[in-house]
Order: C-alpha cells, then sequence, then structure tokens
C-alpha cells in the first residue's frame, strides 16, 4: 500500500500526537501544533485535520470519560497507527532529500 | 468554573448533527474558555470565545456536509417544507384574521394598497424580513438537531422564489427586489438565532451542561 502524502499541517498534527503520547487529545495537540509553528489555528481546522487522518488510517481515537469542564463531553485521544508513523518516516526522508546539501549555501541569517 | 455563553454555544452545536466532531470542538472550547476565563477574565474569555466560535462554524458545517447521507437529507428536507408550509399557513391565517377584524370596524383592509413612495417600500422591507423571521423560527422549531441549518435553508427557499419572481414580472421597485431577499435569509438566520435562545432544555446534553456548569 501506498504511504500518504502528508500536507504541512498534517504533519505538524501528527508529530504532536507523537510527542504527546498518552496525553494527545485535541485542546493539547492544538496548542503544541500552534506553539510550535507559531500560528494561532482554530480548533474546527485541528479537527478537520484530524478527523481527515483518521480516515485515512494514520491516527485512531478513543473517548476519555465525561468532564465537568468540557460541558459533560469526552475528551478524544488520539493514538498514531504503524501507517501513520510510516508516513512520518517518509516525510522526513522526502523532507532529509530536499533539503541534502542546502545547509552549506544557505546564508547564516536565514539558517 | 465558569461556563461558556450557553447561546452561542447552542448556535454551533445547531450547525452540526455529528456528535464525535461537534463534541470534541464544542468541548475543547468550552475547556479553554474555563481556563482562560480564570485566568484572564470572563470578559476577555467571553472575547475570545465568540472569535473562535466564528472560526470553528464554518468546519462544523462543512463536516455536516460531509457526512449527510439520505437518512439525514430527508430528515432535513422533512423539517424545511414542514416550516415552509406552516409559515404559508400561519401568514394566511393572519391575514384573514387582520382583514376581517378591520371589515368588521369598517375600515380598507389594506389601506396599503395604495400606498407608494418610501413609505410602501419601508413597509415592503419589514414585511420581508417579518416572513424571513417567522419562516426560520418555525424551520429552527421543528429541526431540534441542526436549527440553524433549517434556518438558513429556509430562508433562501423564501427567499430565492421570492426575488425570481420579483424579476420576472419585474414588479416592485428596483430597489426593493435585492434587499428583500437578503432580509429574507437574514431574518430566517436570526428567527433561527431566536429559537434556539429560547429553546428549553429538551435535550438531555442540554441537562448534563446545566447540571455541570450552574450546580458545581
Amino acid at each position: 500500500m501506498a504511504t500518504p502524502t502528508l500536507g504541512p499541517l498534517e504533519l505538524s498534527v501528527l508529530l504532536a500526537v507523537l510527542r504527546l503520547g498518552d496525553a494527545a487529545h485535541g485542546l493539547a495537540i492544538r496548542r503544541d501544533v500552534s506553539e510550535r509553528t507559531q500560528h494561532d489555528y482554530s480548533v474546527g481546522a485541528v479537527y478537520t485535520t484530524l478527523q481527515r487522518m483518521e480516515a485515512k488510517g494514520l491516527l485512531t481515537s478513543h473517548n476519555t470519560e465525561p468532564l465537568p469542564i468540557r460541558g459533560g463531553r469526552s475528551r478524544r485521544q488520539f493514538t498514531i497507527t504503524t501507517s501513520g508513523q510510516r508516513a512520518l518516516g517518509e516525510a522526513q526522508r522526502v523532507s532529509r532529500s530536499v533539503w541534502a546539501g542546502v545547509g552549506k549555501t544557505l546564508r547564516p541569517e536565514i539558517a | 468554573m465558569i461556563a461558556p455563553p450557553l447561546t452561542v454555544e447552542r448556535l454551533l452545536a445547531g450547525l452540526s448533527a455529528r456528535t464525535s466532531f461537534r463534541d470534541g470542538v464544542l468541548g475543547d472550547l468550552a475547556e479553554e474558555f474555563s481556563e482562560r476565563a480564570e485566568r484572564d477574565g470572563p470578559s476577555v474569555a467571553r472575547h475570545w470565545y465568540y472569535r473562535e466560535a466564528l472560526r470553528a462554524a464554518p468546519h462544523l458545517a462543512l463536516d455536516w456536509v460531509r457526512t449527510l447521507d439520505v437518512r439525514e437529507v430527508r430528515r432535513l428536507v422533512n423539517a424545511v417544507f414542514g416550516a415552509y408550509f406552516l409559515t404559508l399557513l400561519l401568514g394566511w391565517f393572519m391575514m384573514s384574521v387582520v382583514d376581517s377584524t378591520m371589515e368588521m370596524l369598517g375600515y380598507d383592509a389594506w389601506p396599503v394598497a395604495v400606498m407608494h413612495g418610501p413609505a410602501m417600500l419601508i413597509l415592503s422591507l419589514a414585511d420581508a424580513a417579518a416572513i424571513g423571521l417567522l419562516t426560520g423560527y418555525c424551520g429552527a422549531s421543528l429541526d431540534k438537531k441542526t436549527p440553524i441549518v433549517s434556518a438558513v435553508l429556509l430562508g433562501f427557499l423564501v427567499a430565492v422564489p421570492n426575488m425570481a419572481m420579483a424579476y420576472a414580472f419585474n414588479s416592485g421597485d428596483p430597489f426593493y427586489r435585492p434587499i428583500a431577499g437578503i432580509l429574507m435569509i437574514v431574518g430566517a438566520i436570526a428567527g433561527g438565532v431566536l429559537n434556539v435562545r429560547n429553546a428549553r432544555f429538551e435535550n438531555p446534553d442540554d441537562l448534563e451542561w446545566l447540571n455541570t456548569h450552574v450546580i458545581s
């Protein structure tokens, strides 16, 4: 099966899920991604991405117990699948490949 | 723990029928609102919530559109057309009551028929907005699952034929035609919002929400 290609937000979200481990729920993922990318992503944008990646089989999710702070709603906990890990590995390989040899010629102020 | 603005939360919930996506978004918004309210104060948190609600609304609506199935479409069609005919019936009934009351009192039932100029225009536009408001309210009343979606669809259902007929028969003031259509749609959305705002706590989710927010 071909490894799915990841968009920039998908890559950031998938890495956040991997990094956060057991604490990878919607709010924590959005905070992590927004902090690292310095971009204020909306709750809807992050959930749309999570939903899409779940449909692609890159993530799985389950609901926790309902919490009073969420108005009696559950948190949705995300876990990366083997397919998701493969997609990350592929993205890293492609990134390394396209950046290869650029570091030496990049001006210090840009690097 | 401070609760997020209930009306806005209900409006957002009324945009999407799918539980998992909607609850994820609304739950995150509620959780972050509560944290921000404690840290920055309720007023700042409310502003943040309004802004985020606006940003989340298209995602909720799109998610619902993406997952539409035959059953959901049938439910929506029933609600929208049911409300449409209910509004027609209500409008006809109201006009009959006004008509017969005026006749009984010995007045001309529709003196506006001889009115011209700005007065007629203002009255027609107010009428268009009122029709929109009534249809939107009825639509939201008949559709507890996605009241705002029904209200918006009804707005278009009354506005589009109305505008098409006005253009086809070249009737009414040229200024009136597009403005009346827009007013009908805006009125329908306002009717839906009004209904959601006034809705009683019939949904078990709402009761759960009240228990956790008001009692704690």
